[in-house]
């Protein structure tokens, strides 16, 4: 049955606009997102697949070689069944590099323009072919459909359609990144309508030419054995040669590169795809031998590829509107694919626009020129070879040409020490042999090559296995050792641990030269204009969720990483990286900088899901470390060598009121004062701590405790500083509360001497003032008596004196504000008062601590450590008992010395002597606070406190000793209060 | 990850003995292939819910 050429076109018109239809749908947002990203949709456009070779060219496939045709089944099958070890990592790269075809993700691994180029170049002569194919067989069905002698025609309006349909639907972004879901459904649903119409088609056959199944098993049991002979089965190394050639086109041919990575909705949908597209595929497979079989048995007239119209009739049509479906979608998606690559790869490359251009609106347009012009020389290509060739002997070569990427693509994941050198090494001589091979005689009908030693017979696509093993062989041999006897670039190790599955990138923590992002408009805007400078820096940092503001060297970092990102998915990884490295380079580094931790980490984190065994337990390690230091009730903040923030604390959040997100990756003194100026000071300083540091923030005194340590073990990952910050502000508050009840304690205990001691002169005052009045007469008896008077009233008004400087608990003096104290004076006071209580007499107490000794210090709180000393001592020894206080400079140090002759100390308690509440008197006696207060003063004062028993000086008893660094200027002078914050 | 070992294990099996699996064109069993193929799919399917449900 024959149609006319305008039924032929208005089906087909029709049909192309159903498809218009379906993506304005979308476009519009008619249909439902969770429809329009749903898997589903994914894996049905993943059967663009099924081109026109699928549905022709398959049956041209089986006449040949039997079940040969499965291997274009199984080998995509295949490469999708393995898509964790192959596509899934190849997603997760050109998603965080926004590469969006192989020669960006080839030109990122192997840092080369070059490589691009070439593979631009490879990708485009080695998919003309299949172009080809798929106008031929749409020519071919008009043809068969309609007798006419002149089918171009009627395939040139479909490739205008097909172009427009494109250009409207499949270049309206800007970045290459962006998915074009409307497009995506519009190639689903040409996959349904190619499946549903084969399976019809099949069915239909099945039942019409043989009723059924068991009229086919009776056929075949007649027919099998011509059948068989009929055909050259592939021998098995022909047969795997074949399966590896349709793997291969998973990653290395354009359109399924295109719709596998770069519309890919989710990593859940490819791996959806790992079962769902091999269904999809077997359902398309199934029907060809019997497709075939009932083409055989009709006996038809019409060439094997077109066994699908066979069967005549209006069942023709179903099978023209499937062959076309499967070609419109495989050109749209093919040219969609390839004119970025052109665009990025060729044109960019010897031509970029100046920066008063509309860069957008010149790129949108480019993209669109090309997709038409490489539309229109696929049309010219099919008017050249259509008559020369059939659709499996275009489409084969075309496989074997793009077969030549597999080698760097599998290294790019797996070998790190490649490089481009072999890359391209590799790929000149595969191409070569391809060209030789098949090039010459399909394009230019060359039969023979003819030597210097002989000549070389070309038979075209009957050689096609040995071309195919000759080309892979010298291009992998070539890759291999030339990447082994050649050392990589700098550049291209990183490009190789960027994209490697075994190792982790390294970046350095180095600075930028622009240090907010208006410099980085202002660089940028010399390349791209002041306009797309502005939008792709807003764009940036919308994305990083950063503030205009931020200013932080990780901030920027993050920043000119995103903004190349952003470039690359515009303009292809080499133009974006030239423009990136030369306008918003790093600064010249002095030192060695350390490793990004920050992009460790991120990377880290990334890979978790895919990390196993003792890595994945190891990664469990290392977020336990990391939770207990983030939770940890102690402030810690980490700094690189360059002081930068790597490591802020939820206790340092909670001190300083300052989020981790605003400080992480800034300078310490960027940080907001007074945080800046006390933590850059105590990293300053010579000491790794610092004990009970005051600090003013917004009103309220702090008291903290400030530690460090230096991160030096050359085998760790990077070097820097560790801080600890405690906040003893509580702790400091609650002890100058003991402080000051110790006081009253020990005034309570001393009232009892005092009173005596005031009862005393107070007797003696009364017995001469009741003499006086005897005495009235006598002026020098009188003037005597008062001189006794006074002398007693100034005994009294010592003792109160010392009471009272004693209870007067004080301001409590940071250590700028410590004054010079007279040792020889705060020992006199000390014992004069223990000497006021009575069980205080009875003893012999010596100072001989020169007069001239002084430390810097707290006179009140030092005068108190020496009482609760001497007050033990006193304790410690019997009556008549002797008590040294004595005090010398030693190593540059002063040392001060209290020594009794009393019980001594056993050994066991040495060591808890110094603990809060730990006494060895009786219940009721002490408090056990004295000692612990002891020790918590002389620390403050820089000091230490230890114990000896027994005492050097006196061979028994014990002998306390502390140890005050001495002054800086050793002639200070009693009351010379001259703080160090004046000097 | 241990799941993935296995899927190449398999996937490299097949690419090495599929040839053996094949019927000569033409057989009344020309349909087993496509069993053969129908089970590895299921396989497939079967190992990556195994993989959805170790992630949970």
């Amino acid at each position: 049955m024959s149609f006319t050429l305008t039924q032929v076109f208005l089906l087909g018109v029709g049909y192309l606009s159903i498809l218009f239809a379906c993506a304005w749908v979308v476009e519009k947002g008619w249909l439902p997102q969770r429809l329009v990203r749903h898997p589903l949709i994914y894996v049905l456009a993943l059967g663009m697949y099924a081109s026109a070779w699928a549905f022709y060219g398959s049956f041209g496939m089986a006449e040949r070689y039997g079940y040969g045709y499965l291997t274009y089944y199984l080998g995509i099958a295949g490469a999708f069944v393995l898509a964790p070890v192959l596509l899934l990592p190849l997603l997760r790269l050109t998603r965080t590099y926004q590469l969006t075809s192989l020669p960006d993700l080839l030109a990122f691994r192997y840092r080369s323009r070059w490589v691009g180029m070439l593979v631009t170049l490879g990708l485009l002569f080695g998919s003309m072919p299949l172009l080809a194919l798929q106008i031929q067989a749409i020519g071919d069905v008009i043809h068969l459909l309609t007798n006419e002698s002149s089918p171009y025609h009627l395939a040139f309006v479909f490739c205008a359609v097909i172009t427009l349909f494109a250009i409207l639907f499949g270049a309206r972004h800007i970045s290459l990144r962006e998915r074009h879901e409307s497009l995506l459904v519009a190639i689903a649903l040409e996959s349904l309508v190619k499946l549903i119409a084969f399976l019809i088609l099949g069915g239909i056959t099945l039942y019409s030419v043989f009723g059924g199944f068991e009229g086919l098993e009776k056929w075949l049991q007649v027919n099998g054995d011509s059948l068989a002979t009929a055909v050259q089965p592939l021998e098995d190394s022909q047969w795997r040669t074949l399966l590896l050639l349709f793997f291969a086109t998973a990653v290395s041919m354009p359109h399924i590169f295109h719709i596998i990575f770069t519309e890919n909705p989710s990593e859940e949908a490819l791996m959806q795809a790992t079962w769902m597209l091999p269904l999809f595929l077997l359902l398309l497979a199934l029907p060809v031998p019997v497709i075939f079989w009932a083409h055989q048995a009709l006996e038809s007239q019409l060439p094997a590829e077109y066994a699908s119209l066979a069967l005549g009739g209006y069942w023709t049509l179903l099978s023209f509107i499937a062959g076309l479906a499967a070609a419109s979608g495989t050109i749209i998606v093919m040219t969609l694919a390839l004119a970025p690559m052109l665009l990025n790869h060729l044109v960019l490359a010897v031509y970029q626009p100046p920066a008063r251009f509309d860069i957008y609106y010149w790129l949108v347009w480019m993209r669109r020129l090309l997709i038409a012009s490489l539309i229109f020389v696929a049309y010219l290509v099919y008017l050249v070879l259509s008559v020369k060739h059939d659709l499996a002997t275009l489409g084969l070569s075309a496989f074997i040409g793009t077969l030549q990427f597999l080698p760097g693509i599998l290294a790019l994941l797996y070998w790190p020490s490649a490089n481009r050198k072999g890359l391209l090494a590799g790929l000149l001589l595969g191409f070569g042999t391809w060209f030789v091979g098949l090039g010459l005689p399909l394009m230019f009908g060359v039969q023979e090559l003819t030597w210097i030693g002989g000549t070389l017979e070309l038979r075209g696509i009957d050689d096609w296995y040995t071309v195919t093993l000759i080309s892979i062989t010298l291009n992998i041999l070539a890759f291999i050792s030339i990447s082994l006897t050649t050392e990589p670039s700098e550049e291209e190790k990183i490009g190789a641990q960027a994209c490697s599955q075994d190792s982790l990138l390294h970046p350095k923590r180095l600075q930028l030269q622009a240090r907010n992002p208006a410099d980085m408009i202002r660089f940028l805007s010399i390349p791209l204009g002041q306009t797309t400078a502005q939008q792709e820096v807003a764009r940036a940092l919308a994305e990083l969720n950063l503030s205009e503001q931020d200013a932080r060297p990780y901030a920027m970092r993050r920043l000119r990483d995103r903004i190349q990102a952003n470039l690359s998915g515009m303009m292809g990884p080499a133009v974006a990286q030239e423009i990136i490295d030369r306008h918003l380079p790093w600064k010249t580094a002095d030192t060695d900088n350390d490793n990004d931790i920050h992009f460790v980490e991120r990377h880290l984190e990334d890979y978790r899901s895919r990390l196993t065994g003792m890595a994945r337990e190891l990664d469990k390690l290392r977020r336990h470390h990391r939770q207990t230091l983030l939770y940890l009730p102690v402030g810690i903040c980490t700094l690189g060598r360059d002081q930068e923030v790597l490591m802020w604390n939820r206790a340092m959040e909670e001190l300083t009121g300052i989020s981790g997100d605003e400080v992480i990756g800034s300078r310490i003194r960027h940080l907001p004062p007074p945080w800046n100026q006390a933590l850059d000071s105590f990293l300053e300083d010579d000491r790794l701590q610092l004990y009970r540091q005051p600090l003013e923030v917004s009103g309220q005194r702090l008291w903290l405790s400030l530690h460090k340590a230096r991160l030096d073990d050359p085998a760790a990952l990077m070097g820097g500083t560790v801080l600890l910050v405690e906040d003893q502000s509580d702790f400091k508050r609650l002890e100058d509360e003991l402080i000051h009840n110790e006081r009253l304690a020990s005034i309570g205990r001393l009232a009892a001497g005092v009173a005596h001691e005031i009862g005393n002169p107070v007797t003696g005052i009364s017995s001469l003032a009741q003499n006086l009045k005897y005495d009235a007469e006598d002026p020098e008896a009188v003037r005597e008596t008062s001189l006794q008077i006074l002398q007693l009233t100034q005994r009294i008004t010592r003792i109160v004196q010392s009471l009272v400087s004693f209870s007067h608990a004080g301001r409590h003096r940071d250590v700028r504000q410590f004054e010079a104290v007279d040792l020889h004076s705060a020992l006199d006071e000390a014992i004069n008062l223990i000497s006021l209580s009575p069980s205080g007499r009875n003893r012999s107490y010596q100072n001989t601590c020169p007069t001239d000794l002084v430390v810097r210090g707290d006179t009140q709180r030092l005068v108190q450590v020496f009482v609760n000393l001497v007050a033990n001592a006193r304790d410690a020894t019997q009556e008549q008992g002797q008590i040294i206080c004595t005090a010398y400079r030693q190593d540059q140090e002063v040392r001060v010395e209290i020594h009794d002759d009393g019980c001594g100390i056993p050994e066991q308690e040495l060591e808890h002597l110094f603990e809060p509440f730990f006494t060895t008197k009786e219940a009721g006696e002490g408090t056990g606070l004295g000692l612990a207060l002891v020790y918590s003063i002389v620390e403050e004062h820089a000091g230490q406190v230890t114990v000896l028993s027994p005492s050097p000086l006196l061979g028994l008893g014990s002998c306390f000793q502390c140890r005050f660094p001495l002054p800086q200027s050793s002639q200070e002078k009693p009351d010379d209060h001259e703080s160090y914050s004046d000097r | 990850m241990y799941f993935y070992r296995l899927v190449l294990v398999l996937v490299s099996l097949g690419y090495l003995f599929s040839p053996w699996f094949l019927v000569p064109w033409g057989s009344i069993e020309w349909y087993k292939p496509f069993l053969i193929w129908a089970g590895l799919i299921a396989a497939t399917l079967w190992l990556e819910q195994k993989r959805r449900l170790e992630q949970l």
